[in-house]
């Protein structure tokens, strides 16, 4: 039941991705809810959770992308290992460690997905000054309120 | 039955989940390896698919809250048309009168369908676009798009009742541009997705301010489509040309209705002489 809710909601989330990105958008950037999405299913259940819920959410973004096929279900991958991994294996559950986990997998998967394409890093650096970082802060600011808001139970 | 599903899920959860990743990781570089049929016929085909509806429906309830707005807009629209539509039409008894005059083949009248964005690439690149008209309506790979400002960019695949848009923005896009004033030809192009330039020759007399027009060559675009206009000028690798960045008449942001140019597939619509 709770992996239909979670699949449910990944639909959701992707679905508000790709249709509301103007209504959503702050000066012109988006955050990243699926990346946000994975982080918090990576840090709840764990590493095999996080590879699978990865590779499906990048899957489904590289369907869109006109190039770099599989770029993104590959930094997904990375991504939601790393972070199932060290939830599990190093960090403690507070929420601004979760924040900072989060910062670094949005520059993580950032840079991944630029190498995976074929990007060079000149590229990946000036695509994100171009929007990059509006969208990794607005991405972090909103991972900030939902773990500050989903983690008073866990730090008492 | 019990049994392999158990065994499954041990080996996935083995060391801590290292052969899921693994796993995971081959997938991954096997899609990245794989062959554009397996990309454009299976992964784009059902996610697309999967997630039309949805879209669909969050573009329908969006649209239903901007109709009224729009509709007294396009009232206000109708009525400037209606008197510039009297006077094209003398200038089109004129204009066809000089053809034949002149002894020019008769233009042939590309038809339009109109489609709604219902998705877009969910990456920070944004790069392609889903429309909500597809092969049902007649839409084929590589006829062009655009809006009433001007090239949005081309079908790279059409499905049953949506097709996906690759914009100009993408660096696999290249246009043959025309520009207006000194007719000069060059090719619009970008490297990374975000500045487009476009490729002229030197000393071309293009200055900052001039309009591009698609220049027909390539045979997907017609002759005349409004591009962008020339921003400012860069230095160039290669001493003989001069590149121009240019912005574009159509913000790809800010893109709801657009237009596909049904022709057919290789065939140049631009007027023959």
């Amino acid at each position: 039941m709770k992996a239909v809710l979670l699949f449910a909601l990944a639909l959701l989330l992707l679905t508000l991705q790709t249709t509301l990105q103007d209504v959503v958008s702050v000066f012109g950037a988006v955050p990243d809810f699926l990346l946000l999405f994975l982080v918090a299913l990576a840090l709840k259940f764990g590493p095999v959770a996080g590879v699978w819920c990865g590779l499906l959410l990048g899957i489904a973004q590289d369907a869109y992308a006109a190039s770099g096929f599989g770029a993104d279900a590959m930094a997904m991958t990375v991504v939601g290992y790393v972070v199932g991994f060290a939830e599990e294996q190093v960090l403690k559950l507070d929420a601004i460690t979760k924040i900072v986990l989060l910062a670094l997998a949005f520059f993580g998967r950032f840079l991944l997905h630029g190498l995976f394409a074929g990007m060079e890093l000149p590229q990946i650096g000036a695509l994100l000054l171009e929007g990059g970082l509006l969208r990794g802060l607005l991405t972090i600011l909103l991972g900030t309120v939902w773990f500050v808001a989903f983690s008073r139970d866990r730090q008492v | 039955m019990r049994k392999l599903f158990a065994l499954l899920r041990s080996a996935f959860v083995w060391r801590r989940g290292a052969l899921s990743f693994l796993l995971a990781l081959s997938i991954a570089f096997a899609m990245m390896r794989s062959e554009p049929e397996l990309r454009g016929n299976v992964v784009q085909f059902a996610f697309s698919t999967v997630l039309f509806p949805a879209q669909k429906i969050v573009a329908y309830v969006r649209w239903r809250a901007d109709v009224e707005e729009e509709n007294r807009r396009l009232l206000l629209e109708n009525a400037k048309l209606a008197y510039e539509v009297s006077a094209l039409q003398q200038a089109k008894i004129e204009n066809e009168r000089l053809r034949e005059t002149l002894n020019f083949s008769q233009r042939r009248e590309p038809g339009f369908v109109m489609g709604s964005v219902v998705a877009r690439d969910p990456t920070l690149a944004n790069l392609a676009l889903v429309i909500d008209v597809g092969e049902e309506d007649g839409v084929r790979p590589d006829m062009p798009v655009m809006t009433s400002l001007g090239v949005v960019g081309r079908i790279s695949k059409a499905m049953k009742g949506h097709s996906h848009v690759l914009l100009l923005q993408d660096p696999a896009s290249r246009l043959s541009v025309l520009e207006n004033r000194t007719r000069t030809m060059g090719i619009l192009e970008t490297v990374d997705s975000y500045h487009l330039y476009a490729v002229f020759p030197a000393f071309s007399g293009t200055r900052v301010g001039d309009t591009l027009v698609t220049s027909g060559f390539g045979g997907i675009f017609p002759k005349g489509i409004p591009v962008g206009e020339i921003e400012n000028f860069e230095e160039s690798d290669v001493e003989v040309l001069e590149r121009a960045m240019v912005r574009l008449f159509q913000n790809p942001a800010y893109l709801e209705e657009l237009f596909v140019l049904k022709k057919e597939p290789g065939r140049k619509v631009e007027e023959q002489e």
